[in-house]
């Protein structure tokens, strides 16, 4: 009645600290849902009650609005939290997702990802002149063109520019272009190290 | 923020705390008197239960609140009023907000659960930004303001890929 499924979303989600996604509720939310679809329906039959003189119901119509309307915050918060979380993904991991992470997104998250994902590629070619603009890259002001990283586990070959393969195993170091690495640092393959 | 003088303002958004993604920015609570409507601290804040007493007989609120007559079952707030009382007065959060600045610009990669323990939500968030304050220019004394990181969201998911049992 007072959304406590929809609390229980909210609450969820509170709990899942440092922007981790969790699954998608399907369940509950549709629960949630249909709560709200039973106190507008017993809304719209008491407020012809009350036109015919059931005055007295009016105090009740108000309250279910009200509980309607603490629902749909409850749920409008849950969904728009999560996109705030799916965005962040594409910044701190990058625009392909690990399978574990796809699982816990619903096919429209999945869908609006992929439309961020648009947008901002759009949007960086569009400045930054002919090329366009990687904003992903260099996140810490960097101090060189290339830079010493280690490897943290095995990764395979990796292709640098001039057509040379360098082998990502696990504890070798490589001298590599700093914009090659970034986002294996990112994604914790390579590690950053200073000199 | 009531009492704060004139200093203090905290903005719509929240500053990432150590765990945090660097990327992930939530609603955060409203200022004052007012909410967010998005904020999920704001929801879980206005869900304080208020005791409250029927003036006149409330036809069928019984089976709403699934119940029989006479319940004295205290309604949840459901209204926008939700602001937090301190209770204590000006003197005593200045004191305590002293202290937390101190303890959190000078617990340096230590435990600080001892420290955060008798905090409530509001004052656990200014420790946090005070800890990142000092970590950031620890970082940046050590010459470490320019190196690439893991993503701490990467990391976590790491993390929870040992230990999730998931539904």
């Amino acid at each position: 009645m007072a959304a406590e499924r929809g609390l229980e979303l909210v609450r969820e989600l509170h709990r899942s600290a440092g922007g981790h996604l969790p699954p998608f509720r399907t369940e509950e939310m549709r629960q949630a849902l249909e709560e709200m679809r039973a106190l507008y329906e017993r809304n719209q039959a008491d407020v012809s009650e009350a036109k015919a003189g059931r005055t007295d119901l009016i105090f009740l119509i108000r309250f279910r609005h009200c509980c309607l309307l603490r629902n749909q915050r409850c749920l409008l918060a849950y969904l728009y939290d999560r996109l705030l979380r799916i965005r962040a993904l594409r910044w701190e991991y990058g625009s392909v997702l690990p399978s574990t992470i796809q699982f816990h997104m619903s096919s429209e998250e999945m869908e609006w990802f992929n439309q961020y994902k648009k947008s901002l590629a759009t949007y960086m070619r569009s400045v930054g002149g002919e090329e366009g603009l990687d904003l992903t890259q260099d996140i810490k002001p960097p101090k060189s063109l290339y830079i010493e990283v280690r490897c943290l586990r095995d990764h395979g070959e990796f292709e640098v520019d001039d057509g040379t393969t360098v082998l990502l195993k696990k504890n070798s170091q490589h001298f590599l272009p700093r914009w090659k690495c970034e986002q294996l640092i990112r994604q914790g393959v390579l590690e950053h190290v200073l000199s | 923020m009531r009492g704060a003088g004139g200093g203090l303002r905290l903005t719509g958004w929240r500053e990432p705390g150590p765990a945090m993604s660097e990327a992930y920015f939530p609603v955060g609570p409203g200022l004052g008197t007012e909410e967010n409507f998005l904020s999920l601290d704001d929801i879980l804040m206005s869900q304080e239960k208020l005791p409250g007493r029927a003036e006149s007989t409330l036809p069928r609120l019984a089976v709403l609140m699934g119940q029989g007559a006479g319940s004295a079952e205290s309604i949840p707030e459901v209204t926008e009023e939700g602001t937090r009382d301190t209770g204590t007065g000006h003197g005593t959060f200045i004191a305590r907000f002293r202290r937390i600045m101190d303890s959190s610009q000078n617990a340096y990669n230590e435990d600080t659960s001892a420290l955060v323990a008798r905090l409530d939500e509001l004052e656990r968030a200014l420790f946090q930004v005070g800890q990142k304050g000092l970590n950031d220019f620890q970082c940046w004394e050590k010459g470490q303001a320019s190196q690439i990181t893991a993503s701490t969201l990467v990391q976590n998911y790491g993390k929870r890929k040992l230990t999730e049992v998931d539904g």
